[in-house]
């Protein structure tokens, strides 16, 4: 199975890694060459330099043979773009992207992106934690 | 007319002014704070601060009216497609504009069928092409939401259509001559007009429709 992972940031690159353990073949995309040291030293999958909005880059990774896409770069707009492209002009159809804001979140997963945001899950939690009150607390704090 | 602008650089700022001007109801959203202190010395409460692809900026700013245009005139392309989306999509606006900063990044605009849209980068090639003495096909307008383009063709002297009446050219269905310029003369092309080498002729067609008329006016 081929997956394409956009953004090879902190999230991005353990994805790629995890992914690649899984025996997934992968191929990381980022803007900046440093980005492949984030895979670590025995990275045999793939790295292309470049930007996701460029077609040309998205090929290069193989994009018209991927069975699935993570697009977790830092920008928001970007990742909705470039899943969009995935999922609409490639056909992939497993795309999920990362999206910090949660209102954008909740409306492109509404039109059938999947999307992950890390803002809701740690809203969420931070309330639950606090709500939950006292048996909340770290058994070793008692 | 109520219009809400995204993006305050000087494509949207120019805009705003002329807008105004007009005698419309404005709102300009610009995200930078330096650019927005001087906007708002000049538009007062007609600038808002904050990131036009944020739902509560666009909620602040009367989205939910909804304006009746929406010009996403910012200087990323992303951040202008998802403001066209949340606008058009989420909010109902009747009319979106988008601008293209990057030519490369006009077939995402098209796939996600945010249209009409404006790249002053593709207006300017075309017209240095319409320059360039050797051009054989190049595209003037498009005219996207009618799925036209008109475009200008250079007629050479290998030309299977030269010294050809108009009429007589099997010329592809949903295309048609507009006009010839022959020695800096324009004429409006009409059945009888015929075909030399050199004219420049110019030709509105269905988009998709290019390669048929290629093979008809220039070599095959």
């Amino acid at each position: 199975m081929n997956a394409i992972v956009i953004g090879c940031g902190r999230v991005g690159s353990n994805v790629a890694k995890r992914l690649a353990r899984e025996g997934w073949d992968v191929v990381a995309v980022d803007e900046k060459e440093e980005a492949l040291g984030r895979l670590g030293e025995s990275w045999a999958g793939g790295f292309v330099v470049g930007h996701g909005m460029d077609v040309d880059v998205l090929r290069e990774a193989g994009i018209e043979q991927a069975d699935a896409v993570v697009v977790s770069t830092d920008g928001d707009n970007t990742n909705l773009v470039v899943g969009q492209v995935a999922q609409k002009r490639f056909g992939v159809d497993r795309v999920v992207v990362r999206i910090l804001d949660p209102a954008r979140a909740e409306f492109y997963e509404s039109r059938g992106l999947r999307t992950v945001c890390p803002t809701s899950t740690a809203i969420d939690t931070l309330t639950d934690v606090v709500l939950a009150g006292s048996t909340a607390e770290p058994a070793e704090a008692r | 007319m109520y219009v809400v602008v995204a993006g305050g650089g000087k494509v949207g700022a120019n805009l705003v002014r002329s807008l105004i001007e007009m005698g419309h109801e404005v709102t300009l959203i610009e995200q930078r704070r330096d650019r927005f202190d001087k906007l708002e010395q000049e538009f007062e409460h007609q600038v808002q601060q904050g990131d036009a692809t944020e739902v509560f900026v666009l909620e602040r700013a009367g989205i939910t009216r909804p304006p009746d245009i929406l010009v996403a005139a910012t200087g990323d392309d992303e951040d202008n497609i998802i403001i066209c989306q949340l606008a058009r999509e989420k909010y109902a606006v009747p009319k979106v504009i988008a601008r293209v900063n990057d030519p490369r990044n006009q077939a995402h605009f098209d796939l996600l069928g945010i249209s009409p849209t404006v790249c002053a980068t593709s207006s300017l090639l075309a017209l240095v092409e319409h320059e360039v003495p050797e051009h054989e096909l190049v595209h003037l307008l498009e005219l996207r939401k009618e799925n036209l383009e008109i475009v200008e063709v250079l007629i050479d002297a290998d030309s299977p259509c030269v010294g050809k009446l108009v009429d007589r050219l099997p010329l592809p269905e949903g295309s048609q001559l507009i006009s010839v310029v022959r020695n800096g003369q324009a004429q409006i092309a009409d059945g009888d007009t015929q075909l030399q080498a050199g004219d420049q002729v110019l030709a509105i067609l269905q988009t998709g429709k290019e390669d048929e008329l290629r093979r008809v006016l220039l070599k095959a």
